[in-house]
């Protein structure tokens, strides 16, 4: 029996008591609300409590989400980005989850220990989280891609929270305005107005981070440029 | 980047004009980002498609819009970079383990609770039909008790010294009735205790009744012969604890009392 997979009648299933209809659910969404944490707090510890956190919100009280209001999935980002904040509000846990020189492992899925525990490219995180060598196919493109991603997500990490949320929600989790202004409580108005902002001083971030010396001796900007694109 | 550019380049060629409407490339600002998010969205968040097919129509011809457009899809192409590289990222197996753990203690939770809320409606549902039974069983106890206290009202008359056997309490005589000596005669009052002081007997009552007249012999009354069977009014003086103290018999009024 072919049974309505949204998000919404997943919720009702597993209000009802079904488990199933929780897990699907569950692995439906889990990923995005913990990415959505992880780009704002960078830290994985934490974006897994708050990932716990989301989802024991729709275990104990499914009936806090109103489906006239927003979707499932705008609801959980909202309940996902108050954790966050708090947490770090809490804790004032700034610091990136990102080890420099590190990328998360395109393989992660395949992994059985805890996917948080990303490998560079090339690489597998064992089961213990010791890395197993593999072969790199081009270690020179690799190393310029991780590279890039690190410092795309520095500047996202450095960005103003309230800029940061609107960024991630928007341009990472690629919600819609009206989602994500439902997530963050906002007129899409408002959120649109923080996107841009948050852009614009990202693409300064960026443009400092290229100017620098060093990078500049490492990597010529024309090439990083065009590695960009 | 925001700022207006001083020549509005209103007059280049495939400047923003709409009949009147020229704009300025701030004014653009928005509808460049947005056209610079598109090709990794779906396009559709834009209010107009028009207006954004308008602003990439400007930034081919505006150096700085072009600029900006350029800075704005680079910007793009490093978020979606990020984006594809955090893609596979997902918590920890033990995440979900720990969740449907908490699911199921939830339900059985709410089995529980359900479970107490039957049992605790059920005993209530049981006390309130034993209360109405209950209330119920009292309230005819009540007709009997009711209907007990004034059963014994005719049996004031078997009291020892009162010889009458049967006596008919008289509905509705009003106590002007009962001073109506005009149409009426009454004898003294006859103790019912031998030696009783009814002087003593302040604020009592009386209570019309009817007597057999055979009743009327035993207070040294002639009873006409045949008319043994017929009732006469009496008056039973009833002490405050309900006690009836003392009788009198009301006869009817003969011509000469009248006159």
């Amino acid at each position: 029996m072919n049974q309505d997979q949204s998000p919404e009648a997943l919720l009702r299933r597993a209000a009802a008591g079904d488990e199933e209809s929780f897990r699907a659910l569950y692995r439906q969404l889990s990923g995005g609300v913990f990415r959505f944490a992880l780009h704002m707090a960078g830290n994985a510890s934490l974006a897994e409590d708050v990932t716990q956190e989301v989802f024991l919100v729709l275990i104990r009280d499914p009936g806090r989400f109103d489906p006239t209001r927003a979707s499932l999935k705008a609801f959980l980002y909202g309940v996902a980005r108050n954790h966050t904040l708090r947490a770090l509000e809490k804790e004032s846990r700034f610091a990136p989850y990102w080890e420099p020189g590190a990328e998360p492992g395109a393989d992660a899925q395949e992994q059985n220990a805890p996917r948080i525990a990303m490998a560079p490219a090339g690489r597998q995180m064992s089961g213990t989280g010791a890395p197993r060598e593999e072969a790199i196919p081009d270690a020179g493109d690799d190393l310029l891609r991780r590279e890039q991603i690190d410092t795309v997500r520095r500047a996202v990490l450095a960005l103003p929270p309230v800029y940061r949320e609107a960024v991630v929600l928007c341009d990472l989790q690629e919600l819609s305005y009206e989602e994500a202004a439902h997530a963050l409580d906002c007129a899409p108005g408002t959120l649109r107005s923080r996107l841009h902002r948050g852009r614009e001083m990202l693409a300064q971030r960026l443009r400092a981070v290229e100017r620098r010396p060093a990078r500049a001796a490492a990597v010529p900007a024309a090439s990083a440029k065009e590695g960009r694109r | 980047m925001t700022a207006r550019h001083p020549g509005n380049h209103s007059d280049l060629p495939g400047s923003p004009e709409r009949g009147d409407e020229r704009k300025t490339c701030a004014e653009w600002e928005a509808a460049l980002v947005e056209a610079a998010r598109v090709p990794a969205r779906s396009g559709s968040e834009h209010a107009s498609r028009v207006a954004f097919e308008e602003a990439l129509e400007h930034a081919e011809t505006c150096p700085t819009c072009g600029e900006r457009l350029a800075a704005e899809r680079a910007l793009s192409a490093d978020l979606n970079l990020l984006a594809e590289a955090d893609s596979f990222v997902q918590p920890s197996p033990g995440c979900e383990a720990v969740l449907l753990a908490a699911f199921r203690s939830e339900r059985g939770r709410e089995v529980r609770a359900r479970r107490w809320i039957f049992a605790v409606a059920g005993t209530l549902a049981a006390c309130l039909v034993i209360l109405l039974g209950a209330a119920l069983l009292i309230s005819r106890d009540s007709g009997s008790l009711a209907r007990g206290v004034f059963s014994r009202l005719p049996q004031l008359g078997r009291n020892p010294a009162a010889p009458a056997a049967a006596i008919e309490v008289l509905p509705g005589v009003s106590a002007a009735e009962m001073e109506d000596e005009d149409d009426e005669e009454v004898t003294d009052f006859y103790a019912f205790y031998h030696g009783a002081d009814l002087s003593s007997v302040e604020s009592g009552a009386l209570v019309r009744v009817r007597v057999p007249s055979s009743e009327l012999e035993a207070f040294g009354f002639e009873v006409l012969q045949g008319r043994e069977e017929e009732w006469v009014n009496a008056d039973l003086l009833v002490a405050e604890d309900g006690s009836p103290q003392a009788i009198r018999f009301v006869l009817p009024a003969t011509q000469d009392t009248k006159d």
